[in-house]
């Protein structure tokens, strides 16, 4: 449609939205909209949905990312805290066994601010949507028969540790349904069930959960060695409200 | 006088750390409000912040100034969130099976109230945000590097790897997209009017 000296012009209209443009296709524009309604609609429209977004404000969390020494690399970035469920007495195993498990099922692990951070998905007979893009070969599908394998042998375990506990396994709390011998029980069925699969990703996501704990000990240790680091010039008083505090941060991480 | 990019990179490069952490320090929040924009989750944008600092310090020796060092971390940025996306497709959430309460699912809250009712509330921030989450990636990307960003078109499309014209274009029907669906579930200009 020609309106005026120049056609409707849509990069032309949004480049005169942002003031982009330069000075001749300026007066142009002008000049055609003065005379195009349609075109006079439009950037009132686009403007409109400018003012809006200009509503739309992100949190503002406390970020505080620092590159700290340390070696060679800077400390990874910090994982958030993994809590486990404190009603299971084989909390720490068993966690981690049905999270590699759960992960057999296409699922995602994360460690969320009140713990294990778990989206979870049956692919229905299609194969897994690993993570990692490098292709499967033979070597990661002997890494994955040596992880359920593995895993078994975990679950065996776990499961004698269980048998031998004179008071019968801790009760599931009041916010869960499962016992331990129940949990176990479904793990060893997922786990059993996503072998029959060939899963491979479950290899991959091992080493991502055993990379993800690797890099919360060394976050750790790499606050520790800075708490240690700032002993240098302190007081006698200072040097012990340090130690209480590092004391009082590995003790949180054996909670 | 504050040191520019350039120079706090040099800095760097040479190994200071305390310059590089200066660039941290001036870029964190913008690189984080990108990733939250472009993601919509809080925890994972911060992660998606902090990943960009640290490869950025891993690749600093290699960065030889053709761009922006700003530029250089929204595509680090970019390209993080872009992986976050792909995963988040791949992996469906389901229900769990039976009995797994000691499994939370996503933890992040999805909101579940509609524009209109956003817009009723008077949420027009969230309103808009949930505009923003209809529309694709590109598009989407496009109009918060230049409405929140202030980068130009030219900077956009050597960002996006994409024409000058696709960025405009993407930008003209993002932006139609988010006021028709604000102004169907009835955003007027007393909405704007705070």
């Amino acid at each position: 449609m020609l309106k005026g000296s120049i056609m409707c012009d849509r990069e032309l209209l949004v480049g005169y939205l942002y003031g982009e443009i330069d000075p001749d296709e300026r007066r142009e524009f002008d000049a055609h909209v003065a005379v195009c309604a349609d075109c006079r609609g439009e950037l009132d429209e686009l403007r409109s949905a400018r003012t809006y977004l200009a509503s739309w404000a992100p949190p503002e969390p406390d970020l505080g990312f620092r590159v700290i020494r340390g070696g060679a690399e800077p400390a990874p970035a910090l994982p958030r805290r993994m809590r486990l469920a404190p009603a299971f007495a084989l909390a720490a195993a068993a966690v981690i066994v049905l999270a590699v498990a759960a992960a057999i099922a296409n699922v995602e692990i994360r460690y969320g601010g009140e713990g294990v951070v778990v989206k979870t998905g049956w692919s229905g007979g299609q194969a897994a949507g690993a993570p990692v893009t490098a292709a499967a070969d033979a070597s990661v599908d002997e890494a994955a028969r040596a992880e359920f394998a593995a895993l078994h042998q975990r679950l065996r375990d776990l499961e004698a540790a269980l048998a031998s506990r004179t008071d019968g396994g801790v009760q599931p709390a009041a916010d869960s349904r499962m016992s331990d011998a129940q949990m176990l029980a479904r793990v060893r069925a997922i786990v059993s069930e996503a072998e029959s699969r060939q899963e491979t990703a479950v290899a991959r996501l091992l080493t991502q959960v055993v990379r993800d704990f690797d890099r919360q000990r060394r976050a750790d240790f790499a606050m520790i060695q800075q708490g240690i680091g700032e002993y240098q010039g302190l007081t006698n008083a200072e040097i012990a409200n340090q130690m209480n505090r590092l004391l009082r941060v590995a003790a949180g991480q054996e909670r | 006088m504050a040191s520019s990019d350039e120079e706090l990179v040099t800095l760097s490069q040479g190994g200071d750390l305390d310059s590089f952490n200066q660039l941290v320090l001036r870029w964190e929040r913008p690189i984080y409000a990108l990733a939250y924009r472009v993601i919509g989750r809080e925890e994972d944008a911060r992660d998606v912040a902090q990943e960009t600092f640290l490869r950025a310090f891993r690749a600093l020796k290699g960065f030889k100034g053709q761009a922006k060092f700003s530029s250089w971390l929204y595509r680090i940025t970019l390209n993080l969130c872009r992986d976050w996306i792909r995963r988040e497709k791949r992996t469906p959430v389901a229900q769990a099976p039976e009995g797994m309460d000691l499994i939370e699912l996503a933890g992040e809250e999805t909101p579940s109230e509609s524009i209109e009712e956003l817009v009723g509330r008077r949420q027009l921030g969230r309103a808009v945000s949930k505009a923003m989450a209809m529309l694709p990636e590109e598009q989407r990307t496009a109009i918060i590097l230049k409405e929140y960003h202030g980068l130009t078109f030219q900077e956009i499309a050597e960002l996006l790897d994409c024409p000058l014209s696709t960025v405009k274009t993407r930008l003209y029907q993002g932006l139609s997209v988010v006021r028709r669906q604000l102004q169907q579930a009835g955003v007027s200009g007393d909405a704007l009017r705070r």
